[in-house]
């Protein structure tokens, strides 16, 4: 595959690999972007690998969830969240400010596990589907609906809904 | 509305919205760039380590092909090749290799230890300890104040070494008459012959007859076949190498006992407190030289010479003088001596540019003197021997028309002169050879011939009471060259 050719496919593909990163990192924009870098190079390096057998961003997005996942060992535990917001109000409606609007959600996520996030964050922000989430994670099926349900409970939990 | 659906319904209405950023695509581009320099370098190191593997593989299985062609051309002979010379050299140098290896590691060693690689650095360690232990038990069998022996000398005065010599017609008789001789081994002046027939005769020191051993058979105490005797205390030891054991026998033929063995052993020496056996086998399964109690229980196994070459059988390969045990391989030009508790290096013997062979009433001295001196004829030792301060080497060389010569070192360790001469074309003590075996017993040098073949090569000079003694069908004939001091 060109570089050319890859560019043009991902341009269309950035924005929910970044936001799916941004999700995924806990509101962290520069770790998000720097992340969502490293996964375009690393399936560039590898596009020659790419069989077409699953869809384009499926293939990209399981790359992005290899290289967060590498980033979380390599870093320390609590790089993430010591980066993360501090919120403090209960989620507001009348939020005008966006940042401030996702300060609790990003800070509830930031508590949970990283592959409860990471199935919430595919399921709820991306719109995939089970059987998605299944490939980009590469775990099976009944896994990622459990971690979908525990996920949610967790984050009910840190929502104090 | 349910909790469910309420986290549901925040997820959904709270995704993250990502701000168009221009510099995202430019920089993922200028990272693709350089990356692509180094995966157009992987490649290119991929393509030539296959390119490299292909023609490493190539050459290996033509080398393998061109060696095999060579092999069946001319067939490898360990013990007469080039290769017998490069394994020696090997394995006379081998301490000095460890060493190097342990000296290289060790710098080695120092180098990772500044770069912290440990494990690299752990693997040199292990690999200079190992090392130095090989280096260590390499030098158990020491060679220091080994006599390296320029045997390149011919002596035109060999008589002057020995004392005396006697010619000893072996009794003759109707029940014991012997065959080719196989072994023959002395103990307090008494002879004890083993014959083709597994039948082992004593005769005092003027060949009268004693007595016989004839236990041949299946039965017990009975052995179907003899290789070697000695004799210790008052008891004859037999040993039947292809029935792996040990028979003892009273001087009159009384069984005594039997020693069951491991393997074929083709030598023995039996000493006060243990038997030393010899094995001439090439398998690294076991030792050359096998030190047993009386009880046949091992006590001791080693090995002094390399495994590559097996032993060629023909020759004493373990000769008693005093109370050591003298053992060489035919080959190999040392000698080592074994004490009873370890063994050692004593002698070392050089034949390149031997010297003329100096013989003025010989026909074709000149072929003979080329023949002599190549190196490329190979000498095989038959018996070695320290005695008192003479080191002595019997030898043959098959010299093409002249057929098998024998030949006798003797280095006079007091003297520091080395002297060989051949033993057919000189004689001994004024007695033409040749003999068929050499047996250094007792400090002498004791060889035997047949009894009609003595009398044509010596009936002109011997005297009519001596020559009255010997039938020309009759027992052997010993001669016994007694040593000088």
């Amino acid at each position: 595959m060109t570089r050319e050719r890859f560019i043009d496919l991902v341009r269309t593909e950035q924005e929910p690999l970044r936001r799916f990163l941004l999700g995924l990192c806990s509101g962290n924009a520069s770790l998000a972007d720097d992340l969502a870098q490293d996964a375009l190079v690393r399936a560039y390096v590898a596009s020659g690998s790419f069989l077409g057998l699953s869809r384009f961003r499926t293939w990209l997005f399981r790359i992005a969830y290899n290289c967060f996942i590498d980033n979380c060992r390599k870093a320390a535990p609590d790089t993430v969240s010591s980066e993360s917001f501090e919120a403090q109000s209960v989620l507001s409606d009348d939020s005008t400010d966006d940042a401030f609007r996702y300060q609790q959600l990003y800070q509830a996520l930031d508590r949970i596990s990283d592959k409860e996030r990471a199935v919430i964050v595919l399921h709820y922000f991306e719109d995939h589907d089970i059987k998605d989430i299944s490939s980009i994670m590469q775990i099976p099926s009944g896994t990622v609906k459990y971690l979908l349900s525990i996920g949610r409970n967790h984050l009910k939990e840190h929502l104090s809904l | 509305m349910n909790g469910k659906e309420n986290i549901e319904e925040i997820l959904r209405s709270n995704k993250p919205q990502v701000k168009d950023d221009p510099t995202f695509l430019l920089e993922t581009q200028r990272r693709m760039k350089q990356v692509e320099g180094i995966k157009a370098e992987v490649d290119r190191q991929r393509s030539h380590g296959r390119i490299l593997l292909i023609v490493t593989l190539a050459l290996g299985i033509a080398i393998g092909a061109f060696a095999t062609f060579i092999g069946y051309l001319c067939p490898f002979n360990p013990e007469t090749s080039a290769m017998a010379g490069i394994i020696m050299f090997l394995t006379t140098w081998k301490q000095y290799f460890l060493i190097l290896l342990a000296a290289l590691s060790v710098s080695l060693a120092f180098l990772l230890s500044r770069s912290r690689n440990a494990r690299s650095l752990t693997f040199c360690i292990a690999v200079t300890v190992i090392t130095s232990l090989l280096t260590i038990s390499c030098n158990n069998n020491t060679t220091d104040g080994a006599t390296k022996v320029d045997a390149t000398k011919w002596d035109k005065e060999p008589d002057s070494h020995f004392a005396s010599q006697r010619i000893i017609p072996l009794e003759t008789g109707q029940d014991f008459l012997m065959g080719d001789i196989k072994n023959i081994t002395t103990y307090n002046d008494t002879y004890f012959i083993l014959d083709s027939r597994n039948v082992i005769f004593r005769f005092d020191q003027d060949g009268r007859f004693l007595s016989k051993i004839a236990r041949q058979g299946r039965g017990h105490g009975e052995y179907s076949d003899a290789s070697i005797i000695d004799v210790f205390g008052d008891e004859v030891y037999v040993l039947s190498t292809y029935e792996k054991r040990i028979l003892t026998y009273s001087f009159d033929g009384e069984f005594h006992k039997e020693i069951s063995l491991d393997e074929w052993y083709f030598d023995m020496a039996v000493e006060d407190s243990y038997i030393l056996l010899f094995s001439n086998g090439s398998n690294n399964s076991f030792k050359n030289y096998v030190k047993i109690t009386p009880n046949g229980e091992i006590l001791d196994s080693w090995d002094d010479f390399s495994k590559n070459t097996s032993f060629t059988l023909g020759g004493k390969f373990l000769n008693k003088q005093g109370s050591s045990i003298f053992y060489f391989k035919p080959f190999d030009y040392r000698i080592f001596e074994y004490d009873g508790n370890g063994s050692k290096q004593i002698a070392e013997f050089n034949f390149t540019n031997n010297e003329r062979y100096d013989k003025s009433d010989m026909e074709d001295i000149v072929e003979f003197n080329d023949m002599v001196r190549n190196t490329e004829y190979v000498r095989k030792f038959n018996s070695a021997a320290k005695v008192g301060d003479k080191l002595v080497v019997t030898y043959s060389m098959y010299l093409n028309e002249y057929g098998i010569k024998d030949f006798i070192i003797i280095d006079d360790l007091k003297a520091g002169k080395c002297y060989n001469y051949c033993l057919q074309e000189q004689g001994l003590c004024s007695t033409p050879f040749p003999g068929y075996g050499y047996y250094l017993c007792d400090k002498a040098l004791i060889t035997y011939t047949t009894a009609s073949g003595f009398i044509m090569a010596n009936g002109e000079k011997m005297d009519k009471e001596t020559l009255s003694q010997i039938s020309p069908e009759g027992n052997p004939v010993l001669m016994r060259f007694e040593f000088s001091n």
